[in-house]
């Protein structure tokens, strides 16, 4: 399973959830389906800590959530960047790409 | 800003518990429900698309649970839980719980009650306009054993600007309102012009003095204090601008002063001092005087006292005689008012302290009792994964909620206990006759309750948590935690309880002691019976000591003759009564005058007396004989000594037919033959040694003007008190008697703030000792319940009750010694700090340390006495099949 469908790296999960939030408010589900989207499908978020995820940021002061309809019209939790969110992935981005240029250049020494 | 946000939303999410949780369930569920209906879209059967879902998911509730947890108030939830489950938990074990909150009330409510008293005096700042700069300034005269101020002291300090704002003189007098239907006595404050402005003090109604007021001549305005302008005034507006006789003078009312303003005590009416700086300065007159000052802003108390030292010591070396060795003492005016006060507030909040401390002991040792009761419910919590904090949270919750409603117990004790605490108050201290509980009384309180919680709470909960899981969870197995640490750890509260307790009994029996030496101490008179009233007789009307003297022969005379009056007498001055009455120099007849190495040896009370005061007072004649109703017409050249002034200047000879005179041997007063010596006569308080007096028939210097009179009746005088007045009303219907008082009344009166303080100790005492009674009993008996089965062995083994009797009280006995031991030492550190309370016996009083550490050893090992009794008779049989 591991092969085909890495596990996230702890601590990623924000950083993603932030992004996917980037273009505007979602709901929980929809986070899901965005972050798989924009991963092509090869990352899959464990649908279990998505949530608490989402209320820790919340109580951080990240991402806000407001209750509204949804396309097909039910009562569904949106989320929603925050000023403090923005800045938030802002640092994450940047200092994952140090890290990730990082581990490449560990990966790719022989 | 997050964090508080955060915090917010807790508040909020405590209150709206089931709203959460409703929210999260609806956004998972939504979640699954849109999983579901995708995979129904994919192709998937219904059933199929659900456990799929669910499947995805993982642990619903747990997830639910979590995110609860998270939106949920994390920290007030936990709290609330734990004092939920606490709350259960003390009402569970309801007699232990009111154990501890009526043992804490006593506590809290015995430190809160004293501390709103320290609130209102100590703390509190003074009701007058930026009161820190107030300061009081008075110079110690080592030759008079005195601190006077003069007149021309204070005006010239008054001078100096450069480091006060300004200065005001106090002194005060008696006046007689007359030309009213009755007269009264009215007591007065004089001031100079400068004192209100200088406090900041604005006149309810009306105006303060003008400084031209402020001079002889100019002078004859009145203020009139609130409770007067009330009574005599009915609180009528128009008094201010009419005219009120005063000492047969006539004074404008210029204003009325705001309620409850009082300082140095209450008078009833403020008039200009008027020092005449001309006559001041030559010292023909000299004014006797208070000083206030104001430092100027920048100008410190050290900067102040150098400059009035400067002063003073350029009136040294003018006046030398008088002045050798002047010593300048400055003292925040606050200090000043507080006085004495300080030390036996301090000592008796002190004492509310150790009260609370024993309280808390106690407290934490029925909480150790309980917790080890509890260790089951424990170790199954802490089995089901509960951490050693979250249980030593819960512990605590559970003491500071005990803690809080032993609190709110003891402020209603406070409350019901605080009027009478009043009495502790002198009225000399302005704006504080009211102790009420204001919002630092609350806060006190608070914290108080708080800081006790914790502190009676933190070791139950860490002794009691410690838990080995598997041996208490064993079924039937041992009794749980049988490790000795909670034990000892109960035996150290007894001990530092005894201890405390000892102190707090060796202090309040030193006070008893003192209180009663104090009571035994002989006043040189006989107060049973006697009656006594202030007679002051206006220069306006009897300008001669002709007219004085006629006035009090024509009252006596009366008086005398009334049904039920034994005798009736006339003095200047009453012992046990206010004022320091007159002093003099005097020197004996061929014997060197007086040096000024002497200093204040040479000085008497002179007192002015009629014939049967000796009589009527029940003072002994020693030897000689008294005056005669003779003496008092005119100067008879006769004067009586007491004791103290013969054995002092006539030791080993005969002072009967010497002659003395007051002043120098070559000053104009005539010499006069001693006839008489009496006995010695406390004057001012009972703690305060007899001095030596001379009484004169008749008076050398100064008039009759200011006299008391005093009555000895066959029974209880009091019934004679209006006819007494009546006489004298009849001999002049504008002279008011005042002050009117029985001399047992007096004595009362001058021991009554000492009774009062040593009651509340021996109250307190009396609480600590039965606290401590309690705690020891408390773990005795746990001790022996916890050893019934040991003690059935040694029984079985051969041991017999008494045996059994002689070591749990032994063991109890060990406990009582070191307690004592350390309570000993504690008492000997700490009772020194009472010595300037204490009366005729040492802060170490051999006895009262004995007699005490005795008592409580009484008592407590009274108080273990009773679960060894139970120990003694348990039966080996039952004890060794118990589990």
């Amino acid at each position: 399973m591991a092969a085909t469908k890495p596990e996230l790296l702890q601590g990623t999960l924000d950083m993603m959830i932030l992004k996917a939030l980037t273009a505007g408010p979602l709901h929980g589900y929809a986070v899901l389906r965005r972050i798989q989207q924009l991963s092509a499908d090869v990352l899959q978020v464990e649908e279990g800590s998505l949530y608490p995820a989402l209320h820790r940021m919340e109580r951080r002061g990240w991402i806000e959530s407001e209750w509204g309809p949804s396309k097909n019209n039910r009562r569904a939790r949106f989320y929603k960047l925050t000023r403090a969110g923005r800045r938030q992935l802002e640092v994450e981005t940047s200092s994952w790409a140090t890290l990730s240029t990082a581990i490449s250049k560990v990966m790719q020494t022989t | 800003m997050a964090s508080l946000k955060a915090l917010l939303n807790d508040f909020w999410a405590l209150f709206h518990r089931d709203r959460i949780d409703q929210e999260v369930a609806d956004e998972l569920r939504f979640h699954i429900e849109l999983r579901i209906q995708e995979s129904i879209a994919a192709g998937m059967s219904p059933e199929e698309a659900r456990r799929n879902a669910i499947e995805r998911f993982g642990g619903f509730e747990r997830v639910r649970e979590t995110c609860r947890e998270i939106r949920g108030a994390a920290l007030l939830e936990a709290f609330a839980q734990d004092a939920r489950y606490g709350s259960r938990m003390l009402l569970k074990g309801r007699v232990v719980t009111l154990a501890a909150v009526l043992t804490l009330g006593l506590g809290v409510g015995a430190t809160t009650a004293i501390f709103s008293v320290v609130n209102t005096v100590l703390l509190r700042p003074l009701p007058y306009r930026d009161p820190d700069r107030l300061v009081w300034i008075t110079q110690s005269l080592p030759r008079f054993k005195t601190r006077i101020v003069t007149g021309a002291d204070f005006l010239e300090w008054a001078k100096h600007h450069e480091v006060f704002e300004c200065a005001a003189a106090f002194s005060s007098r008696n006046f007689n309102l007359t030309g009213v239907d009755t007269p009264e006595r009215l007591s007065a404050g004089l001031v100079s012009a400068e004192f209100f402005p200088m406090l900041g003090v604005q006149p309810l109604l009306g105006r303060a003095f003008f400084p031209e007021e402020d001079r002889p001549g100019r002078n004859n305005v009145v203020l009139l204090s609130y409770e007067l302008w009330r009574r005599r005034f009915g609180g009528d507006k128009s008094a201010v601008g009419k005219a009120v006789t005063v000492d047969d003078e006539r004074y404008t009312v210029i204003g009325v002063l705001p309620q409850g303003f009082h300082i140095f005590g209450e008078y009833d009416v403020w008039v200009p001092l008027a020092l005449d700086p001309v006559t001041e300065f030559r010292r023909q007159r000299m004014s006797i005087v208070w000083a206030v000052a104001r430092l100027k802003p920048g100008a410190t108390m050290e900067q102040a006292r150098a400059q009035v030292s400067t002063i003073a010591k350029r009136t040294e070396q003018q006046y030398p005689q008088g002045y050798q060795g002047v010593q300048v003492i400055m003292l925040p005016l606050h200090e000043r008012l507080v006085g004495n006060l300080r030390l036996s507030l301090l000592a008796l909040f002190g004492a509310g302290g150790f009260v609370l401390l024993i309280a808390c002991a106690n407290v934490a040792n029925l909480l150790l009792g309980r917790g080890l009761a509890r260790a089951k419910e424990i170790a199954i919590r802490a089995a089901l994964g509960a951490g050693r904090l979250r249980l030593v949270r819960q512990f605590l919750t559970e003491s500071i909620l005990l803690g809080v409603l032993g609190g709110t117990t003891g402020l209603l004790l406070a409350t019901w206990g605080m009027h009478s605490l009043a009495a502790l108050i002198p009225s000399s201290l302005p704006g504080a006759q009211e102790v009420k509980i204001d919002h630092s009384v609350l806060v006190f309180a608070l914290l108080l309750s708080l800081a006790t919680g914790v502190f009676f709470g933190l070791a139950p909960a860490l002794a009691t948590t410690k838990v080995d899981l598997g041996s208490t969870l064993k079924d039937g197995g041992e009794p749980p935690v049988l490790r000795l640490g909670p034990f000892h750890f109960r035996k150290l509260l007894v001990i530092g309880e005894l201890a405390l307790t000892l102190v707090l009994l060796i202090g309040a029996g030193l006070m008893v002691r003192s209180f009663v030496r104090l009571r035994e101490v002989n006043p040189g008179f006989r107060p049973q019976n006697v009656l006594s009233m202030a007679i002051e007789l206006p220069h306006s009307r009897y300008p001669e000591l002709a007219r004085q003297a006629a006035f009090f022969r024509e009252v006596l005379h009366r008086v005398q003759t009334l049904p039920g009056v034994q005798s009736a007498a006339t003095t200047s001055q009453l012992p046990m009564a206010q004022g320091m009455g007159d002093q003099a120099l005097f020197s004996i007849e061929g014997e060197p005058p007086w040096r000024p190495e002497e200093g204040a040896q040479r000085l008497v009370s002179q007192l002015v007396v009629s014939s049967d005061y000796f009589r009527t007072m029940g003072i002994p004649l020693v030897k000689g004989n008294c005056f005669t109703d003779r003496d008092m017409q005119e100067n008879s050249g006769k004067v009586l000594i007491n004791e103290s002034v013969a054995q002092r200047f006539f030791p080993g000879k005969d002072p009967l037919g010497k002659r003395l005179k007051l002043g120098f041997p070559e000053g104009p007063e005539p010499w006069l033959r001693i006839v008489g010596v009496v006995g010695d006569v406390r004057l001012q308080t009972l703690e305060d040694e007899a001095g030596p007096a001379i009484y004169l028939s008749y008076p050398e210097v100064g008039d009759l003007g200011s006299a008391r009179l005093v009555v000895r009746g066959a029974v209880d005088p009091r019934g004679l008190a209006i006819a007494v007045a009546t006489e004298v009303r009849s001999v002049d219907k504008n002279q008011p008697v005042y002050d009117m008082k029985t001399m047992e009344e007096r004595l009362e009166a001058s021991v009554a703030p000492r009774r009062f303080k040593t009651l509340l100790l021996g109250i307190f005492a009396t609480m600590a000792l039965l606290l401590a009674g309690v705690g020891i009993y408390g773990v005795m008996s746990y001790s022996v319940a916890q050893r019934t089965r040991e003690i059935g062995v040694r029984m079985a083994l051969g041991a017999n009750s008494s045996d059994v009797l002689r070591t749990v009280v032994g063991e109890a006995g060990v406990l009582v010694v070191l307690g004592i031991a350390l309570g000993l030492a504690g008492a000997i550190g700490l009772t020194h700090l009472l010595a300037g309370l204490l009366y005729g016996l040492r802060a170490t009083d051999p006895t009262t340390f004995i007699a005490l550490s005795l008592l409580l050893s009484g008592v407590a090992l009274l108080a273990s006495y009773f679960p060894a009794r139970k120990a003694a008779a348990v039966d080996p049989v039952v004890a060794l099949r118990q589990n």
